[in-house]
């Protein structure tokens, strides 16, 4: 992400809430080191011309406490990656239906 | 387009006046926040197209007119700027920082540029720099620009391209570019928004196209190029406008 992109993020931000930046990060190799050992809240990246945003999920996976805002390349969109408490009430519950919860699969 | 080179043609006031112009709502918007913070600074509109709106910002008479040069008219857009308001310093926001696009700015009428790289902090200040008639440049762009004004004048010589070039593509001759300017496959693909095997894919057939064995030899030939851009005019291969405009962020 171009820098001038990335400093008018922080500063549109920081003017309604307290960001504190504990990483910015050049390359993309050292992103997975950076988001275990540092566990952010936010993390920002931006896409590459035609990148799927399957950078964002995986990002997402490995910090599942954070939101993962990604940047399209022209800097137009932003796509936001975030997990959210989900409810499935199993109503009258089978042992079919246990089990198709367990794998995940979305009871009928 | 010609302009008088002693005089930037900029006021010189302790609050400068900005109109900005991008078609990018966040970094428009966003910039009409920060620079609106700031006490050197006063943002008079920003426009997302051109019209009726940029136009009455540019009867202000404003002393700064940024234009994105991810904008699609963005060439236009400051020939239209210099026309309307002719005391107002045309500054190239976010510009891809190479010799071929800071000249094509230039001959538009871009009085100075602020490069992509660059953060918010140096944006000020060099907007400051160039109302007083001043621009930090690469050493790169430096090299490039005393080349150009050392190649035979040639009043041809509009738009800067490279003869015995017709076997690279308008891509490649970009990735020459900007091997010469010292930037890594990493960097070019970040730079251009490309993948790093595709950077390769490219530097591989530029080498094999120019029958070379190494990129710095790349590098010395899109300089010999260069020294001899001025009959190169003429041969419709290569128009660096179309580079400078349409490079995404």
């Amino acid at each position: 992400m171009p820098t001038l992109l990335s400093d008018v993020i922080k500063e549109v931000i920081s003017r309604s809430v307290t960001l504190e930046v504990v990483a910015e990060l050049p390359e993309r190799e050292s992103v997975s080191e950076a988001i275990l050992s540092l566990a952010p809240d936010i993390v920002f990246i931006g896409l590459l011309q035609g990148e799927a945003d399957t950078v964002g999920s995986n990002l997402l996976r490995l910090a599942p406490r954070a939101k993962v805002i990604a940047i399209s390349s022209n800097g137009r969109n932003a796509y936001v990656y975030e997990m959210l408490a989900h409810r499935d009430a199993l109503l009258e519950f089978t042992p079919a239906m246990l089990v198709q919860a367990v794998l995940g699969s979305r009871p009928s | 387009m010609s302009h008088d080179v002693s005089d930037p043609g900029c006021a010189h006031r302790s609050v400068l006046s900005v109109v900005i112009l991008s078609d990018i709502r966040f970094f428009r918007e966003g910039l009409v926040e920060v620079l609106g913070r700031h006490s050197g600074l006063s943002v008079l509109g920003d426009a997302a197209e051109l019209g009726e709106a940029f136009e009455a910002f540019l009867a202000l008479l404003p002393d700064i007119v940024l234009i994105d040069t991810g904008f699609p008219q963005g060439l236009s857009a400051v020939r239209l700027t210099r026309l309307l308001a002719p005391g107002a310093c045309v500054v190239a926001l976010a510009l891809a920082e190479t010799g071929h696009n800071v000249v094509v700015w230039a001959e538009a009428g871009a009085m100075g540029y602020i490069p992509r790289t660059a953060g918010l902090g140096e944006m000020v200040a060099a907007l400051q720099s160039v109302v007083r008639g001043e621009q930090a440049c690469s050493s790169a762009v430096s090299g490039y620009l005393l080349r150009r004004i050392a190649a035979p004048a040639d009043p041809n010589r509009g738009s800067p391209q490279l003869c015995g070039s017709p076997l690279l593509t308008k891509r490649e001759l970009e990735v020459v570019e900007l091997i010469d300017a010292g930037l890594s496959n990493k960097e070019i693909a970040r730079h251009l928004n490309i993948g790093i095997a595709t950077t390769k894919t490219h530097v591989h057939n530029i080498l094999e196209k120019l029958r070379l064995g190494r990129r710095s030899q790349a590098a010395i030939w899109i300089r010999e190029q260069l020294s001899q851009s001025a009959p190169a005019a003429r041969s419709g291969r290569w128009t660096s406008g179309s580079i400078a405009e349409s490079r995404p962020w």
